[in-house]
């Protein structure tokens, strides 16, 4: 099972991803003791976003996701971080090869990134027309009046009424669902091909959460931008998402589209994830935690081809459990379990004697249909604004 | 109920307007900036009003310092038709040196420039202005050092032919024209400091600030020294009919007959009384050699009667001296704080001495700024090694004794007033450093800094243009009481003897009150001791005024 079968797989083949993160290793100085190990935040992380499409990336605190969207624009402050291994390729050259020059045309101006906390993520002292239009006309060569215009436009495009007068006002006098949509503006003024989109409603309240990433999507759909979504909110990525990252421990462990990966978990942790949602209807006294599933081997034995020597990695598995792996290789390997769907593997006899392609999935909602069959009870909506918009930009 | 709901006068301002209309812009004002918040704040605190009226008199006094004290007539007109020259003139005008000019010009300008209405903010208004303020004297030293430098003797065949063209007096604009081009490199360099947002704006307004700079350096490049006792004696011959300023008394002025005299007293009283003493010391001569000859000590009589006609001599050529000059103007002139051991005016020397104070004040603050804020940023944003290297330079800086570098450098450098400001300045950068690293460290792990960079802005504006603001107040209040500090060392230097030599000094004042004889001369001490008492003060309540106007716990408190 080579590339090109799973290249088939997507809607259009041959079709080059936007960004694509290979191996990716990054690991931190731990200034706690001399001589302690270097904390190893990522560990070896393969994804790819495509134009269109939204990578939602999740896990828990600490898992990584953070620090490989920083990498992607590398943001990574270096001494005490250091990139390890790894290449992530934007729009075909590698980020991480580039000098600080290129970085600060890249930065803003084709990556742009928005923050958690928008209470804290503007400039307190100065108006916001003066912070969108310092971006504006740093990346694009325009006249400080045309940046100007364009400022006012891109605020009246995250829906910013009477985004004219706004222009003079301070962060301090916005609420913080206005503030991130200034944020969204400030990023999206510079009409970059890729956004990072970091937790960009974990700080707002759930009607606003649902109102700024419906924004995100439209905005992504009328401007041809890929998306990195990182959130440890399910309910987000069921609604959002095209396809999946799952990570845990700076690894990824399951990686598919968004419908199947909802449908049948692969990998006992991502089923954790699930179980421990509490459902409406259920009665429970207590709520089922990961703990209680990873810890269980027979979540382990249900992943297709078990019997073979295809096992789920996980970090805690107790020794006797683990099977036999390659010596003197990593212990982990991203493996494609059946077409398009990848799942974090030890690295066995087995996986190593197959070697399966990287992940790469084109996937965006409204090519595969409808996208109801999936929907789950997560009550993923495709905004039909949206699928219409999408259509004639299909045939081109 | 329906009335309580829906306003009943519609184009009536509504008194309270919901979340959902302020979100709607309904009701929406302008914001103030931060500044201008906390300068209202600080405008609100009675002392700091107070404080900054006495900082604007200062400033004020020392820009017109020329025009409001100088013994230069401000109008001369001749009598009788002259043949060469003009028959009515200016002498103050005449005697202004170029620094004088740009003063006296450029504040004006500045301030309107500041204070009208105009379409770009006022503080990038104030920003154009210290670049521009700073770029004019930059000129004017530059051109000072090289008329300095030709007018020097022994200089070769091609300087003094240089210096022959420059001086030719039909051609006027040749020195103008020659200081434009002499100050044209440092005006290439100020183009490119990102002042202003346009670069043509910038260079707009560098051309024209350096034209104004070679024309008044220009126009002044020959200083002529002036007689004042020659306008005296031709008022006195009926000659001419001056008008003199509101202070007629220049630093330079001296006159040895008018030495000490007490405040209040009119040169006609102080003449005066310097004749009755003379009589009296004739008499008590006298009295002594009569007293000599009857006790029959001829050598003490001998004694006393050299000394009785030396005394009159002393005497009736005062008494001629007086008699030339009783009739002028002159003799009606009132020395209001009196003179010091020189004989020169007590209060023109204050006034005049503003501009030194104020100079050293914010030139030698403004060094330390520039250095500690640079050092202070890059220590904390970058953390680590440049840190920690850095830091050690910062407390070996501290540990020097500023007073005693001060007055080992004057020693041994040239004592004039740049080289004092660049000492001061040099030396007392750590506070502005520590400050300004403590802010960094703080500001450097927040959002928006985070956000700059994911902008890719490049680093001298993500430290000055982002970080610096947000963290520059403990750095701006410390400013304030440095500028405090700075004028007390330039005091103590110049009332060790140590400061300028060619300047009036509060200092230097001060250190005249104990007389040669070990008299202590009350008004030389209470009236310079006080000007220094009030600037430093005033600095100082500006220094906590801001600190209470933007610490945002203190304000809460206050509330």
């Amino acid at each position: 099972m080579g590339a090109e079968p799973t290249r088939a797989h997507g809607s259009a083949a041959g079709e080059r991803p936007l960004l694509d993160v290979a191996d990716l290793a990054v690991s931190f100085d731990n200034t706690s003791a001399p001589g302690a190990p270097r904390v190893q935040a990522v560990a070896g992380v393969n994804m790819s976003v495509f134009t269109r499409q939204t990578l939602a990336v999740v896990g828990e605190s600490g898992c990584g996701k953070s620090v490989t969207a920083m990498s992607a624009m590398q943001l990574i402050p270096c001494p005490p971080g250091r990139y390890d291994r790894g290449t992530i390729l934007f729009e075909g050259r590698d980020i991480l090869s580039r000098s600080e020059r290129e970085m600060l045309d890249i930065r803003g101006g084709k990556i742009a990134m928005i923050f958690q906390e928008p209470m804290t993520s503007l400039n307190p002292v100065y108006t916001i027309g003066d912070q969108i239009m310092e971006a504006v006309l740093l990346h694009q060569k325009v006249t400080p009046r045309e940046a100007f215009d364009i400022s006012v436009k891109s605020l009246e495009d995250v829906g910013i009424p009477k985004a004219r007068e706004r222009m003079e006002a301070y962060p301090h006098q916005f609420s913080g669902g206005m503030r991130q949509r200034v944020m969204i503006a400030m990023a999206l003024a510079c009409r970059p091909r890729l956004l990072l989109a970091d937790e960009p409603t974990t700080a707002l309240d759930v009607t606003i959460q649902a109102q700024i990433l419906e924004l995100l999507k439209q905005l992504q759909e009328t401007r041809d931008m890929g998306m990195m979504l990182i959130t440890h909110n399910l309910g987000v990525v069921a609604e959002n998402a095209d396809v999946v990252c799952v990570m845990y421990a700076g690894r990824v462990v399951e990686y598919a589209r968004v419908f199947e990966l909802f449908d049948r978990p692969l990998h006992p942790y991502t089923r954790a994830l699930f179980a421990s949602i509490p459902g409406v209807r259920d009665s429970k006294h207590r709520l089922t935690t990961v703990d209680e599933v990873v810890n269980d081997p027979a979540q382990f034995r249900k992943l297709p081809g078990a019997d073979r020597g295809v096992v789920a990695w996980w970090p805690f598995m107790p020794a006797d459990a683990r099977p036999a792996l390659m010596p003197g290789r990593d212990e982990y390997a991203l493996h494609q379990i059946e077409p398009g769907r990848w799942v974090g593997c030890w690295r066995t006899e087995e996986i190593e004697g197959n070697p399966s392609p990287r992940p790469e999935l084109t996937f965006r909602r409204s090519s595969a249909g409808a996208g109801s069959d999936a929907a789950s009870g997560a009550g993923a909506a495709v905004p039909s604004a949206g699928a219409m918009r999408r259509s004639p930009a299909g045939t081109q | 109920m329906a009335s309580a709901i829906a306003p009943a006068n519609p184009t009536a301002a509504p008194e309270a307007i919901s979340g959902i209309e302020a979100m709607r812009g309904v009701g929406a004002q302008r914001a103030r900036g931060f500044w201008a918040d906390a300068w209202n704040r600080v405008l609100r605190m009675r002392t700091a009003v107070m404080a900054l009226v006495w900082i604007g008199s200062v400033a004020v006094l020392a820009v017109l310092a020329p025009i409001i004290a100088n013994a230069q007539p401000l109008w001369l007109e001749h009598l009788q038709p002259v043949a060469r020259g003009d028959q009515a003139y200016s002498p103050l005008w005449r005697s202004l040196t170029a620094t004088d000019l740009l003063l006296l010009f450029g504040s004006p300008i500045a301030v309107l420039a500041m204070w009208l209405p105009m379409r770009t903010p006022r503080s990038q208004r104030l920003a154009a202005l210290i670049v521009l303020s700073v770029l004019s004297i930059l000129a004017a030293a530059a051109f000072q050092l090289f008329t300095g430098w030709i007018d020097a003797p022994g200089r070769s065949e091609r300087v003094v032919e240089l210096r022959s063209w420059m001086r030719t007096p039909s051609e006027w604009w040749r020195p103008i024209a020659l200081a434009y081009a002499l100050m044209l490199p440092l005006g290439a360099v100020a183009t490119l400091l990102p002042f202003t947002r346009s670069w043509w704006t910038r260079a707009l307004l560098v051309i024209a600030v350096l034209a104004g700079v070679a024309m008044a350096c220009g126009a002044r490049s020959t200083a002529s020294r002036t007689n004042y006792d020659a306008i005296v004696m031709s008022e006195a011959r009926g000659e001419i009919r001056t008008v003199s300023t509101l202070v007629p008394w220049s630093p330079d002025r001296t006159r040895s007959e008018l030495i000490l005299v007490p405040p209040l007293r009119t040169v006609a009283q102080a003449f005066d009384e310097k004749l009755e003493r003379l009589t009296e010391s004739v008499d008590r001569a006298k009295l002594a050699q009569a007293r000599a000859e009857a006790a029959g000590r001829r050598v003490d009589a001998m004694r006393a009667e050299d000394d009785q006609r030396q005394l009159a001599r002393q005497r009736s050529q005062l008494e001629t001296e007086w008699r030339r000059i009783e009739q002028t103007s002159f003799a009606g002139r009132r020395f209001i704080l009196g003179t010091d051991s020189n004989g020169v005016d007590v209060l023109s020397q204050i006034i005049w001495a503003c501009r030194l104070s104020l100079s050293v004040g914010f030139v030698s603050t403004g060094i330390a700024l520039l250095i500690g804020i640079t050092l202070g940023a890059l220590m904390g944003y970058f953390g680590g090694w440049v840190d920690l290297l850095l830091f050690r330079v910062v407390e070996i800086f501290m540990a020097m004794p500023v007073l005693f570098l001060l007055i080992v450098a004057a020693g041994v450098l040239p004592r004039n007033t740049y080289v004092m400001m660049a000492i001061i300045g040099c030396v007392s950068w750590t506070g502005a450093a520590r400050f300004t690293r403590a802010e960094f460290l703080k500001l450097r792990g927040q959002d928006f800094v985070q956000s700059c960079r994911a902008v890719g802005l490049p680093l001298p504006s993500i430290l000055f243009r982002h970080m610096l603001p947000n963290g520059v107040t403990p750095v701006l209040v410390d400013a304030s009481f440095a500028i405090a500090a700075a004028i007390l060392a330039e005091a103590t230097l110049s009332f060790l003897g140590l400061g300028p030599d060619d300047q009036a000094s509060w200092g230097k004042l001060l250190a005249s009150a104990t007389g040669q004889t070990g008299t202590f001369l009350w008004w030389l001490a209470i009236f310079p001791g006080m000007v220094i008492f009030l600037s430093v003060l005033s600095y100082n309540v500006l220094g906590g005024a801001l600190r209470d106007a933007i610490d945002p716990k203190l304000r809460k408190a206050a509330h």
